[in-house]
């Protein structure tokens, strides 16, 4: 899926009617996450290159849009190694890789305290080095999301937060496409994050 | 926006994404680049623990930015960061060695040569493997050397292509092709890499070696 079909739907997504006296509610959260491989290769032995555990920060700012549900906009970065494995054992890292994420989202009401999420938006990686796989770049990824989040109110205001966040997307290269691959490879994130939120009534 | 419309908007983004399916290449074709001495059979490539290889570079016509390209030339052939140069100030503690002359007598009996005639130039590189044969004696020795008088003739061109010959011999390609289209073609025409040259290159690197580099 291209950027252009995937940015209508989340501009919808933010665009959504807001109740007057909407309350907004900020929320930032810091957490690890982790993912499965970005390339399985195979040269003479099996290779792959797969992000270590990043640690995330998690930015997002939410207004209701009915009874139990709210739209929300959504902020993340994450930074980590990206591993290399070769033959089963870890050979090298490839340098550190960031990667962005802008999310549109909807949340909605599972139980008392307890909220559901959906999303959609974009993934943006930021490699440290320019070579190899990632020498000609890395392009914008469609990102679907999914995530449970527990909210226990501190205040009136203040509320603790504990995410748990899924994500996939597709990733390839310039680079990784003109060597011969063909496709895309399927990639699965999987984050906890904590943090606290602010209601601003 | 409802749960019941967004869930299926999501389902189906996923269900169409989930068809791709990555698939890797195959490295075919590619070509032979172990070395044979009578039995035995050497593959080199520089470990992990040696990157980036430190190249000296003699000043002369040029040749540290035909050493320069000719790295990013093999830099580029490699997808995990197998391979990476630099161009040092200091020859004592190089890897390899350039130098910009007619290539002299090989300095010891162990040294296999490695030579290469292009229409103005030409290149060698020195492989000691030592007596014990797995062992890959540093610094490599590199000789580039002009055939014609440089004033008059321009020899970026056949530097370029030269260097770059000489530098696959010192990643590990020790054997000439029989490819005109191969950087690796004993006489080498070919202003880039082939794909066959790119093949064997990643192949080799993650080949078991069998030649360790030793001082």
């Amino acid at each position: 899926m291209r950027l252009a079909h995937v940015l209508p739907v989340a501009a919808l997504l933010a665009l959504s009617p807001t109740r007057s006296g909407a309350q907004v509610l900020v929320t930032a959260m810091v957490g690890v996450t982790g993912s499965s491989s970005l390339v399985n290769d195979q040269v003479i032995q099996t290779i792959e290159a797969k992000p270590g555990l990043a640690p995330t920060f998690l930015l997002s700012a939410s207004l209701p849009v009915g009874a139990k549900l709210r739209a929300s906009l959504d902020l993340g970065y994450s930074s980590s190694t990206v591993d290399l494995t070769e033959g089963g054992s870890v050979t090298d890292d490839f340098g550190s890789l960031g990667a962005f994420t802008a999310s549109a989202a909807m949340v909605g009401t599972v139980a008392s305290h307890l909220d559901w999420r959906l999303s959609i938006g974009i993934l943006q990686y930021m490699p440290s080095e320019d070579t190899g796989m990632f020498a000609d770049g890395v392009p914008l990824a469609a990102l679907f999301g999914a995530g449970l989040d527990w909210r226990q109110p501190l205040s009136d205001r203040w509320s603790g937060v504990a995410g748990l966040r899924y994500d996939f997307h597709l990733f390839t290269t310039p680079a990784l496409e003109a060597a011969g691959f063909s496709g895309s490879q399927q990639v699965s994130r999987l984050g906890l994050a904590l943090g606290a939120a602010w209601d601003f009534q | 926006m409802r749960l019941h419309h967004a869930l299926p908007l999501v389902a189906l983004a996923a269900a169409a994404l989930s068809c791709s399916e990555a698939t890797s290449p195959d490295r075919v074709p590619n070509y032979e680049w172990r070395l044979f001495i009578d039995t035995d059979t050497l593959s080199f490539h520089w470990p992990a623990s040696a990157l980036p290889v430190r190249i000296w570079v003699e000043d002369s016509l040029d040749m540290p930015s035909r050493i320069s390209e000719g790295i990013a030339s093999w830099r580029g052939a490699y997808l995990y960061g197998e391979y990476e140069a630099v161009v040092v100030a200091d020859s004592s503690s190089a890897d390899i060695v350039v130098r910009v002359q007619t290539p002299p007598p090989k300095a010891t009996a162990t040294a296999g040569r490695l030579h290469t005639l292009f229409a103005g130039c030409e290149g060698a590189t020195d492989i000691d493997t030592l007596a014990t044969r797995y062992q890959l004696h540093l610094p490599v020795r590199m000789y580039l050397a002009p055939r014609y008088d440089p004033a008059q003739v321009d020899l970026t061109e056949c530097f370029r292509v030269t260097a770059r010959h000489e530098l696959g011999h010192s990643i590990g390609l020790f054997q000439h092709t029989s490819d005109t289209l191969d950087i690796m073609y004993g006489q080498p025409v070919a202003e880039g890499l082939s794909q066959r040259d790119i093949n064997t290159a990643q192949i080799l690197a993650h080949w078991p070696a069998n030649m360790i580099p030793t001082r």
